[in-house]
């Protein structure tokens, strides 16, 4: 598998979570901002070392 | 840490994240393609193309009517780079020109680079022999490119339904690329690509090249190798099946004596992966050859027999 459909969903959810994070900082909302954090480094984590291969439903790819 | 040196952070981490999902999403839609890729290059599984090829109808090989060499090579196929090589003055051409006598049916076109085709001609008619018959163009491009040849090939086919294509010599074709990309290039690359070229027209178009090539100057009074096949790996490499051929000769007092006996032997065969050697015979008065296969046995006994002895010698 060259790329994971899972990992690419994570990846776009993180970029937008970063960009939500920043609004939330921007207006003064720190509270949310590093509840945001949390997710944001979890989900960074998540992507680093998780094996999505292991999500993927193989019978779908087997020969024939 | 202060918040701006914070958003300052999350701006930086978000402009690479943003950049790693760009390239993720690119491979990602790549991906979700070639699952559903359908089209010409598509891969398929080994027993889908065994099935392919069992219903397609059976291939004629076109034999050489040299019954012992039609044993070992089965005949030449379309779509065949074959290349024919030899020292200069072993019958190269002569023996190209009785394949092309020998596959009048397949309406051969000769790319006479060496000899001019009314050299050809002339001196089959001076020395009495059989002109076999055969496309060549009326005049020759002063460069000879891959592209020129499949000009003529195509020529050929369009109007003769041409299926052999004989080539003398490699030497001779100059390719430098479409755009002269191969000039700063050395011979090895240049003949390599020429190799390429051809093994594509024969692909291409579906006809059988015999190619003639030179090899390099070695021990004339023996048969020669592959190694002897001069200036590039890919010459052979390319090459559906190599023969070498071998005038029968002798040194007697310094001087060599040339028979008209040739060894003909296959040293790679890509299809069926046979190799063997035959021996031929000319006949001054037709120009043609004939079997005659008993001297090259008691050649392979006689060469059996001295490895033996060194053997021997060796395991004393």
């Amino acid at each position: 598998m060259i790329t994971h459909p899972q990992k690419v969903e994570d990846m776009r959810e993180r970029a937008t979570l970063l960009n939500d994070m920043e609004q939330d900082l921007l207006a003064g909302r720190t509270k949310t901002a590093q509840a945001l954090g949390w997710y944001t480094n979890w989900l960074a984590q998540k992507i680093k070392k998780h094996d999505y291969s292991k999500d993927f439903p193989t019978e779908n790819y087997s020969p024939q | 840490m202060s918040a701006e040196q914070i958003i300052k952070r999350i701006q930086a981490e978000r402009k690479t994240v943003n950049a790693e999902l760009y390239n993720a999403e690119g491979l990602l839609r790549l991906q979700e393609t070639m699952s559903a890729y359908e089209g010409e290059y598509r891969l398929i599984w080994s027993d889908e193309l065994l099935k392919e090829l069992e219903n397609r109808p059976k291939e004629s090989l076109h034999a050489t009517g040299l019954s012992i060499l039609d044993d070992v090579i089965g005949g030449f196929k379309e779509q065949q780079l074959i290349t024919i090589g030899g020292h200069t003055a072993h019958g190269k051409t002569q023996f190209g020109l009785f394949l092309v006598e020998q596959y009048e049916k397949l309406n051969p076109l000769i790319i006479p680079l060496e000899q001019s085709n009314e050299e050809l001609v002339m001196q089959r008619r001076d020395n009495g022999y059989s002109i076999p018959k055969f496309l060549s163009p009326r005049s020759l491009a002063a460069r000879v490119t891959c592209d020129w040849i499949e000009e003529r090939v195509v020529e050929g086919i369009a109007k003769h339904n041409t299926k052999l294509v004989l080539i003398d010599h490699l030497g001779y074709i100059n390719d430098f690329g479409k755009e002269g990309e191969f000039k700063g290039e050395n011979t090895a690359y240049r003949i390599g690509q020429v190799m390429k070229g051809l093994k594509n027209i024969a692909k291409k178009w579906n006809v059988i090249i015999l190619l003639l090539v030179h090899i390099s100057q070695h021990d004339e009074g023996k048969p020669p190798s592959l190694e002897a096949v001069k200036n590039s790996s890919d010459i052979i490499q390319e090459s559906d099946m190599v023969i070498l051929i071998w005038r029968k000769n002798t040194l007697k007092k310094k001087v060599r004596v040339y028979e008209d006996k040739m060894l003909v032997s296959i040293q790679k065969n890509r299809r069926t992966g046979k190799n063997g050697s035959i021996g031929l015979a000319f006949d001054k008065l037709t120009g043609r050859y004939y079997e005659e296969n008993d001297w090259v046995k008691s050649m392979e006994e006689s060469a059996r027999q001295s490895v033996e002895a060194e053997d021997m010698f060796d395991s004393l």
